[in-house]
């Protein structure tokens, strides 16, 4: 009941793109395409979380968030704005 | 950053070292052996690293480098090319270890690059470093070192990792104005609930779909069929029996959280997990073991404060980790406090109420990255 298949026929090319596909969807771990964070559209909600947090934060946590968000910043290459927010803070 | 470009802000809000303590205390801080405990080291501390697999593995490839006989505890140049190639070896194999610790690999691994002259490899970690904290880290800022190097701040400068966090000058622009106006209303307002949109029911509500949201099997459990992490609310009835046993009156928030639900379970894992009222009580009562190691008033500074919380409520942490206090009006503090203790952390945290401590662990949870994936498996190209 073995079927043979040759080694470059149609079947054969199906099959292997069939078994690429079912690694892909076994081997890739759940949430692997999205990239959180940073993302586009993202952003504008982890500022609108940052907003929350500067309402609620004790005066400790302030100024860890205003470090932590221009050492971000600047960690990124934009030293300006990072100093600006340090200064402003 | 600010020595090389020449650009320091007016004002330093923290004290600053030189350049050379700064790179000389974070040299230590990620490659000194004693960061690992003895028993950890005593493992593989005389095998070759090629023996070795995990994290076994990144630690040796660690420590090559260092040298304490050293003026500045960096091994020689053979022996940091060494520690490379361990590196190299264990961010290679898949080997499932902590994310925190390939944080610190990619750091490493990025510092001795940069130091035996391989820019581009020094480059190329750089930008796996900025995408490990996008995806894993973005917001918890303490993680957030590598600009402790001159080699690795120049780097940054060029804005190499803007385009991995999709960060640009107008989004840093446009988010300034936002955070300075956000605080000139705090520092005339004082601290104000970030949720206050929400009823009580609906703040554990969104506690409860933001851990589904999670990808975190552990916590996911604890949310139930209903996708609700509390109970059925208690009944005024229990309420008034507790207050009776207890010869108090809860504060408002606290009743309307027992109104809606008797009990919550921990959700995540610096979480507390909620006692029903029937089973709540005075902290000296519940464990006295913790009041005893805090009765000197010197600790608290006074013994106002030392009763206040000896006679505080415990509501939530019994038996754990961490524990939730309410803590009646003492002193000059009119209102009943939220007090979250734990073993890990030195001193009390103090919330203006509990519906505070509610707001911060919800907020703390929307700022986590909603994904489990493992780090990518391949560092090194």
């Amino acid at each position: 009941m073995f079927v043979t298949v040759r080694k470059y026929s149609f079947v054969n090319v199906l099959l292997r793109g069939f078994y690429v596909l079912l690694y892909l969807f076994i081997a890739l771990p759940p949430g692997y395409t999205q990239t959180p964070g940073f993302i586009p559209g993202k952003m504008s909600n982890r500022t609108e979380l940052a907003l929350k947090e500067i309402q609620q934060a004790d005066t400790n946590e302030l100024s860890s968030l205003l470090i932590g968000t221009a050492t971000e910043w600047a960690t990124a290459g934009y030293l300006d704005q990072a100093n600006k927010l340090l200064e402003n803070a | 950053m600010w020595k090389i470009s020449g650009k320091e802000p007016k004002n330093i809000p923290f004290e600053l070292g030189t350049v050379e303590q700064i790179e000389q205390y974070n040299w230590e801080e990620l490659f000194f052996p004693g960061n690992w405990s003895p028993m950890f080291l005593e493992k593989f501390e005389n095998r070759p690293w090629t023996s070795l697999t995990g994290h076994q593995l990144r630690a040796k490839a660690i420590i090559l480098a260092y040298d304490g006989s050293s003026p500045n505890h960096r091994a020689d140049a053979v022996a940091q090319s060494e520690s490379l190639r361990a590196l190299a070896a264990y961010m290679n194999a898949d080997t499932g270890a902590s994310r925190y610790g390939d944080l610190q690999t990619l750091n490493c691994a990025a510092i001795l690059t940069a130091a035996n002259g391989q820019k581009e490899r020094a480059i190329d970690f750089v930008r796996q470093w900025g995408e490990a904290y996008k995806k894993f880290y973005s917001g918890r800022y303490n993680v957030i070192g590598l600009a402790k190097e001159k080699s690795i701040a120049k780097i940054l400068l060029t804005g190499l990792l803007a385009p991995v966090f999709q960060l640009s000058s107008t989004d840093c622009d446009s988010q300034l104005t936002a955070i300075c106006k956000a605080l000139k209303s705090r520092m005339e307002n004082g601290q104000s609930f970030a949720y206050k949109e929400l009823t009580m029911r609906q703040l554990l509500q969104r506690i409860s779909n933001t851990v589904l949201e999670l990808n975190n099997q552990t916590l996911k459990e604890q949310v139930n069929i209903d996708q609700w992490i509390g109970y059925l609310p208690a009944t005024t009835q229990a309420i008034a029996a507790a207050e009776k046993r207890l010869g108090l009156r809860f504060p408002a928030d606290y009743r309307e959280f027992l109104l809606t639900t008797n009990g919550l379970k921990a959700f995540s894992n610096t979480a507390i997990t909620f006692l029903p009222v029937e089973k709540v009580g005075l902290l000296k009562d519940l464990d006295p073991q913790l009041v005893e190691s805090w009765s000197d008033p010197q600790l608290f500074g006074d013994s106002a404060t030392t009763e206040a919380f000896a006679n505080s409520l415990l509501i939530g942490g019994y038996q754990e980790e961490q524990q939730l206090l309410l803590v009646s009006p003492y002193k000059n503090i009119t209102d009943w406090t939220c007090w979250y203790f734990a073993t890990w952390m030195p001193g009390e945290k103090k919330y203006p109420a509990l519906r505070f401590y509610l707001e911060k662990e919800l907020l703390d949870l929307e700022k986590r990255p909603h994904t489990g994936a493992s780090m990518p498996i391949s560092f090194v190209r």
